[in-house]
């Protein structure tokens, strides 16, 4: 019966895996479950990497990945203090709402946990906990969006994709941060999005988009930004096009309904969130936004960032060489990284920490996912200049 | 152009693969084999990360089967410690009810209790 299945389906079939190991997480602590549902996991994404996307060079790629990241400690503050200490919590605690989100400040309490979900039963395999096996759960997490560019370019076209994931993520696929990953799946969820405005509506393909956007809310706070960016863009360009599914923009808005309960459920079942000063705040909006240099200085960490600059020089060029700089196909792209940069500098503006200091410590990691969204449509481009 | 799905262009494309992965294990991250070797090994991994006092601390409260502590406000300053001995000790939590205490060696005013010098700490047991 798997033979039947299309490979966007295989696909839709890991991501709701899942999914309902976080759901698992939510409301059983049996190890027995959690451990039935990785295996399944696992044994899926072996079937799909031997039998349906037998691809060599994915195949060196990944382990290559898992051996890096099993050879490194684990010492990235964001991976020790937050992402592998919330999957430790899941370990030990054996559910999300078994553990105590006033313990452990610091570790940002109210960042979603799908990932740490994931790793957490990831441990459960082997049962118990050490300092360096957890983080390589990344990879596995991150190996259904590999699959996804495995069905979209072919050969050396493959071997560019894997080229430019290494070029703009390096380490950040290795060390246990979510920042690699969240960069992969947004630019999944864009690439899909963009399938479905230029072709026919398919369920498969719908059924792929919600799944693969239910994970992509819950695994940071940037990525519902980079998200409503993708969804207003598409808006425009379906409204421009004038080809508006308004039960297509329905079924996405129910995408968003796992990350607002998970912030509902902050809200009303945690003190903290309430008590806790937080790093955004209107009311810094109204000191930064007078402030001509707090601008220059935004614009200078984010717009001066040479890879950011290359990879927009890159597509721009891919785009003049296909002619179709003004196309809705490369002008979806414009939008998402124009209004994506709108969002950055608002939530800059509104920073209560020292902006120089909070752009030192994150506007490097935020314009990733733009990086990398550029250069793969770059590389579409490419595969449809030579077709 | 036409033709980048031939053979040239796949070596000349694998060798900057592997040249990216080479710089990767050389300049971004500290690839070591023992790592990788004992890397599914129960507790293995904290040398490489955290400090020979912190791991002794673990190791001892472990050891003497206790399951939350205290630290002095000296301690609580220093966010490094703190937060390493939050992450790291866990499922062992801090407790303002522990009678357990951490205090550096350097603190002086330490309650008239059982004190044990693990590295440059005190644990004062009440």
């Amino acid at each position: 019966m798997l033979t039947i299945l299309s490979k966007n389906d295989n696909i839709s079939i890991l991501f709701i895996i899942i999914i309902l190991n976080y759901i698992l997480n939510l409301f059983f602590n049996y190890d027995v479950f959690l451990k039935t549902c990785f295996l399944c996991y696992i044994l899926y994404v072996l079937y799909c990497l031997f039998f349906i996307n037998k691809n060599n060079y994915l195949l060196i790629f990944i382990i290559l990945l898992f051996v890096l990241s099993l050879g490194t400690p684990t010492v990235s503050w964001d991976a020790r203090s937050i992402w592998l200490f919330k999957a430790k919590q899941i370990f030990f605690e054996k559910s999300i709402f078994n553990f105590d989100y006033k313990y452990a400040f610091f570790s940002n309490f109210n960042y979603p946990n799908i990932v740490p979900t994931f790793n957490s039963s990831y441990v459960t395999l082997i049962c118990f906990w050490n300092e360096v096996y957890p983080k390589s759960g990344n990879i596995l997490f991150l190996i259904p969006t590999l699959f996804y560019f495995e069905k979209e370019f072919k050969n050396n076209y493959f071997l560019i994709f894997l080229l430019i994931i290494l070029f703009v993520l390096g380490r950040l696929l290795i060390d246990g941060t979510m920042d690699g990953i969240l960069s992969l799946y947004f630019v999944t969820t864009t690439y899909i999005y963009y399938t479905l405005l230029y072709n026919k509506y398919k369920n498969n393909v719908i059924i792929l988009l919600v799944v693969i956007s239910i994970i992509f809310t819950l695994l940071k706070l940037e990525a519902v930004i980079l998200l409503l960016s993708v969804f207003i863009s598409y808006f425009v360009i379906s409204f421009h096009n004038k080809k508006i599914n308004y039960n297509f923009i329905f079924i996405i808005l129910i995408t968003f309904i796992p990350i607002l309960s998970w912030h509902l459920n902050l809200f009303f079942f945690s003190d903290n969130i309430k008590t806790s000063q937080s790093v955004f705040s209107i009311t810094a909006i109204y000191y930064n936004i007078k402030i001509l240099d707090n601008y220059l200085l935004i614009s200078k960490y984010i717009l001066l960032n040479e890879k950011l600059l290359l990879s927009f020089l890159i597509f721009c060029l891919s785009s003049i060489k296909l002619k179709s700089i003004f196309s809705s196909e490369n002008f979806f792209i414009f939008l998402i990284f124009f209004i994506y940069l709108i969002f950055l500098f608002i939530a800059y503006l509104t920073t209560n920490l020292d902006l120089q200091w909070h752009l030192d410590s994150s506007a490097t990691r935020v314009i990733k996912p733009l990086i990398l969204l550029l250069l793969i449509f770059s590389l579409k481009n490419l595969k449809k200049i030579n077709e | 152009m036409r033709t980048i799905n031939n053979f040239k262009y796949t070596c000349l494309i694998l060798f900057i693969i592997i040249v990216q992965f080479f710089l990767i294990l050389e300049k971004k991250v500290n690839f070591d084999k023992n790592i990788f070797f004992n890397s599914f090994k129960k507790s293995f991994g904290s040398e490489y990360a955290l400090t020979k006092g912190i791991i002794e601390l673990k190791k001892f409260l472990k050891l003497e089967k206790i399951n939350n502590f205290e630290m002095s406000l000296y301690l609580q300053k220093n966010t490094y410690f703190y937060q390493r001995t939050v992450e790291y000790f866990f499922p062992i939590k801090i407790s303002e009810s522990s009678n357990t205490k951490i205090y550096d060696i350097s603190e002086k005013n330490l309650p008239n209790c059982k004190k044990i010098i693990i590295e440059e700490f005190y644990i004062v047991k009440c």
